[in-house]
């Protein structure tokens, strides 16, 4: 009898993932386009991410110390608050000023209210956001890359979605925008493979899906956020007359759709919530890019849109099982 | 009683208080009042005299304030006149006392009020700043180069001085000179490009450039750039010479902002151009970017289509020319371009002509005996080296012809292009055929 | 309880200091401490209104009946700040410029009307006066504080002067509003932090554990 009894603590259904599998999965995800940017972008953009993920890191372990708590630094979520802060920064960054980037990121957004699972907004993006408005010269300062017979060559200037911002005369006159060629902005095959301006991490298109799609696969994101973000810029882009392939391709979008926005402490937790959250950056980022002074909306988009999910959880929260209906 | 306690004294004394403090708000507005007021005159002409050197007294002048003037007082002595605007800037509007000497040029600038961004607009107002400007007249004042990141500040610091030099000029009576923007006439233009041509001939091209055939010693393509201010793109002339160099780049039109865009027709960033056949290399003017890039690329595409200017393409050899002209020898290049002809060359003793032509992507070389009779047609360029053979063979069924009317129809690519290069030969002919005497 | 005049005004300055403990005033806190310079010209003029409007309540404590006692109080208050608004526009103009609408909206901090409801009605205008001076000093520090805090690094200047070498760039975000919320809340944990080290146990609610149940008229009634 006692054979066929075994009592035991919960759980007693594991899985294999853990936060740290997850962050290394991400991790994983992210490097192709660290590859990527390494080629297009030159050592220093390999650099400034190593200084990044290692001060994030390190800012981490530091202020777990001195707070005295328990250590966090091995569930990879500070390498990835790292990684994917660097890949918001132009190559050109000044290496103090991402510094500061990531104590901002670290320190403030995440440990300051309680750590993983408690901040209020992406750590990367609120840190990018805080270094727009404070450095906001070298945070403007891009390098376009251009391919001729196999070379990449470097020049500083505007970036695509700088050149479309500023060739936008009204809203009535957007045809050349729609089908022409707008100077300054790549062919589609640039785009897609990242040669054009823009910082380090965001310019890759191929890589940035290819690890988006592994993360995917991987049941770590689900699709609702990434797809429907894109989704609503490609739609209201084509409605509002510009070129909608290019809004896409241009500026951080991929980047920040699949792998900021779907963070978890800071989206949605049902699929309606995702839905709405999703569309919601998708419209503030046309928003923004088309009709505000910041030539990009999506680091904006997504912060607002953070703050909100709170508000987006309690209405679409659903009923618990054998719960009382309303 | 209750109501007494309970309502009068209350009231009473809030009134006593009300008015007590009344009569002390009173008194104390009167007795500060004509201080403040004094404190401003002073103030104000204590910023005059710092604006305009050696100022003894201010009075003011009554004259009609463009939009943005405040005021413009005289000074007594004849030293000049101090000119107060206002101008929108970052951070909200803001005064500037702009002190302007009897011989119209700037004397001191003061920027008063303002709410500009420390660090920023707010260097503008800094004595190092003002100090860059003295000396300018209203002509040469927008060279001034603004302050980096600042640009708002700075344009509409440079604003508030075209109005005061506007106020100044009806002040004073003297007339203002408008700053030359480097803008020059499109005669101007060909003049300084080719001092050595005497005739222009027009021809047009693709992506909405029209160019000018410089007596055979080059071209001059002009076309326009959009900049900053789209909705009136700047037009640039640009001087190639036969092999596609840039012989100089001019500012026809310019449209930009006053300082900063501007700077793109000024000499320092368009003679980088000079001696370039590419763009590859030019570095845009700090703080213009939008405008140079206008510039960059309006010369990229010009370059681009410089191909396809007659006169270009590939020319006639001693093989082709034996080709379409067996027998004749001693060729000479005509003494003047034909309109939709590449080259026109004629045999000696003017026994013949030969003329290339572009069409679409295949140039082609006629020649024509005296007559005008077709006599042979080679094709310098085509497209496809494969169907060379067949289109060779397609072009040669216009020997003995006199026009390319009776064109056989062929499946073979550019076929169009082929016998509307023929046909463009043929009155390319009909008009040269006067040099055949 | 009566404190001496003397503690009275240290009061003001640390253990119950307006911005960083009771937290009053923050409006000017926040708008006006992007430039050292301002913190202190709008410190100062604050202080002078507050030992103005403490001096006057109290005299007066006895005659103003309780119904109509704010209105008199703000009617005193608006007057002396309208009264220091014209000294400061005849005697001292730059400052008047840098303050800007500041001047006029002393009149509806918090402080002032705090301090003549929690003091200035119950004490004697000696005590009073130090109270003023207390309160007022700690305010302009606090403000001085902050204030420098913002420019040198928002701007690489204290008072003008270049601190920051000019190659150095400056982070803007701090002498614009997100930076001083940050800045303004840095400094409240630290005084907290500070405060609890020294032994303070601010853990009892209610009127145990206020700072300013001493004085507080509701205390005898049982809490706010």
């Amino acid at each position: 009898m006692s054979k066929n009894l075994w009592i035991a603590p919960a759980p007693h259904v594991k899985d294999k993932a853990s936060t740290g599998s997850i962050m290394l999965c991400v991790t994983a995800a992210l490097l192709p386009t660290l590859f990527a940017s390494t080629y297009i972008f030159g050592f220093r953009a390999l650099l400034l991410t190593l200084v990044c993920v290692a001060s994030c890191v390190i800012f981490e372990y530091l202020y777990r110390v001195l707070t005295k708590q328990s250590n966090t630094i091995l569930d990879f979520s500070a390498v990835v608050t790292g990684l994917l802060l660097a890949y918001n920064l132009p190559s050109t960054f000044p290496i103090w000023m991402a510094m500061i980037g990531c104590f901002v990121a670290i320190v403030v957004v995440k440990q300051l209210f309680g750590g993983i699972g408690q901040n209020f907004a992406n750590p990367a993006i609120a840190a990018r956001v805080v270094l727009l408005v404070s450095f906001s010269k070298d945070m403007a300062n891009f390098v376009i890359p251009t391919f001729k017979d196999g070379v990449i060559t470097r020049v500083v200037g505007a970036t695509p979605l700088a050149s479309i911002n500023a060739q936008m005369p009204t809203l009535a006159d957007h045809s050349e925008l729609m089908f022409g060629g707008v100077e300054g902005v790549p062919d589609i095959f640039m785009m897609l493979f990242g040669i054009r301006g823009g910082s380090l991490g965001e310019t890759c298109a191929i890589t940035l899906l290819i690890g988006g799609i592994y993360l995917i696969c991987k049941k770590i994101i689900s699709p609702i956020i990434p797809l429907t973000y894109i989704g609503t810029v490609f739609v209201l882009s084509w409605l509002l007359g510009v070129n909608p392939v290019q809004q896409v391709l241009a500026g951080g979008l991929i980047l920040g759709a699949f792998f900021m926005a779907t963070d978890y402490t800071t989206s949605p937790v049902t699929k309606k919530g995702k839905y709405i959250y999703a569309v919601g950056c998708g419209l503030l980022t046309v928003l923004i890019r088309l009709f505000g002074n910041y030539v990009e909306g999506v680091s904006f988009a997504i912060l607002l849109m953070n703050i909100v999910t709170p508000l987006i959880d309690r209405y679409t929260k659903t009923r618990p099982f054998g719960g009382i209906a309303k | 009683m209750k109501l007494t306690k309970e309502f009068l004294i209350p009231v009473a004394v809030l009134t006593v208080i009300c008015l007590v403090v009344s009569a002390a708000l009173a008194f104390t507005y009167q007795a500060t009042a004509p201080v403040i007021e004094e404190a401003k005159n002073a103030k104000a002409n204590e910023a005059r005299a710092v604006v305009l050197e050696g100022a003894s007294g201010f009075e003011k002048m009554d004259v009609t304030m463009p939009e943005g003037g405040v005021d413009c007082y005289k000074e007594t002595s004849g030293a000049g006149y101090v000119i107060t605007v206002t101008t929108n800037g970052y951070g909200g509007a803001f005064n500037m006392m702009v002190g302007i000497k009897a011989d119209g040029t700037i004397s001191g600038i003061q920027m008063m009020d303002h709410q500009e961004t420390p660090g920023f607009g707010a260097k503008l107002a800094e004595e190092s700043y003002a100090a860059g400007y003295r000396g300018k007249s209203s002509a040469d004042f927008s060279d001034v180069a603004g302050v980096a990141g600042a640009t708002i500040t700075s344009g509409a610091y440079k604003k508030g001085l075209g109005t005061a030099f506007e106020i100044y000029g009806a002040a004073s009576g003297n007339a203002v000179e408008v700053p030359a923007s480097g803008a020059m006439t499109l005669e101007d233009a060909q003049a300084q490009l080719f001092p050595d041509a005497t005739e222009f001939t027009e021809f047009a091209a693709e992506e909405e450039i029209t160019g000018y055939q410089a007596d055979g010693l080059g071209y001059v393509a002009v076309r326009k750039a959009v900049g900053y201010h789209t909705e009136e793109p700047m037009k640039i002339a640009v001087g190639l010479d036969q092999n596609g160099v840039i012989l100089g780049v001019i500012m026809l039109e310019n449209h930009e902002t006053q300082g900063l865009g501007t700077q793109v027709g000024d000499a320092a960033y368009l003679d980088q151009y000079t001696g370039k056949d590419s763009v590859d290399g030019i570095t845009a003017v700090a703080g213009a970017t939008v405008s140079s890039d206008g510039v960059k690329g309006a010369v990229r595409r010009i370059l681009e289509q410089f191909p396809s200017f007659p006169g270009q393409g590939v020319k006639l050899d001693e093989e082709s020319l034996a080709a379409i002209l067996p027998g004749a020898s001693g060729f000479e290049e005509a003494a003047q371009p034909y309109e939709g002809a590449d080259q026109v060359m004629f045999a000696s003793v003017r026994s013949g002509a030969a003329v290339s032509v572009t069409s679409g992507e295949v140039q082609a070389a006629v020649g024509f005996d005296q007559s005008g009779v077709i006599t042979g047609v080679t094709l310098l360029s085509y497209p496809d080296a494969a169907a060379l053979d067949a289109a060779q063979e397609y072009a040669s069924q216009f020997v003995g012809q006199t026009s390319a009317d009776a064109a056989a129809a062929s499946e073979i690519a550019h076929a169009d292009s082929i016998r509307d290069a023929v046909a463009g030969a043929v009155s390319v002919f009909e008009a040269a055929k006067g040099e055949l005497g | 309880m009566k404190q001496s005049n003397w503690k009275v005004l240290l009061n003001g300055i640390i253990k119950e200091n307006p911005v960083l403990i009771l937290v009053l005033g923050t409006c000017p806190t926040l708008a006006l401490t992007s430039l050292a310079v301002n913190a202190v010209g709008m410190g100062i003029a604050a202080t002078l209104v507050l030992l103005c409007s403490n001096m006057a309540i109290s005299l007066l404590k006895n005659i103003i009946p309780d119904k109509v006692r704010i209105p008199c109080y703000i009617v005193l208050i608006a007057g002396f700040v309208t009264i220091v608004g014209f000294l400061v526009q005849a005697y001292a103009p730059s400052i008047y410029d840098a303050l800007g609408l500041y001047l006029p909206l002393i009149v509806v901090n918090c402080i002032i009307l705090g301090r003549a409801e929690m003091f200035a009605n119950k004490n004697t205008v000696l005590a009073s006066a130090c109270d003023a001076i207390g309160m007022g000093l700690g305010f302009t520090l606090a403000l001085l504080v902050m204030g420098s805090i913002r420019e040198i690094l928002g701007a690489g200047t204290w008072f003008g002067i270049q601190i920051i070498p000019e190659s150095v760039t400056p982070m803007s975000i701090m002498t614009q509003p997100p930076g001083g919320f940050f800045v303004f809340g840095v400094l409240i944990a630290l005084v907290n932090f500070i405060l609890a080290r020294k032994g303070k146990k601010r853990k009892v609610s209610g009127c145990g554990g206020c700072p300013s149940a001493e004085h507080c008229a509701k205390a005898s009634e049982g809490g706010c």
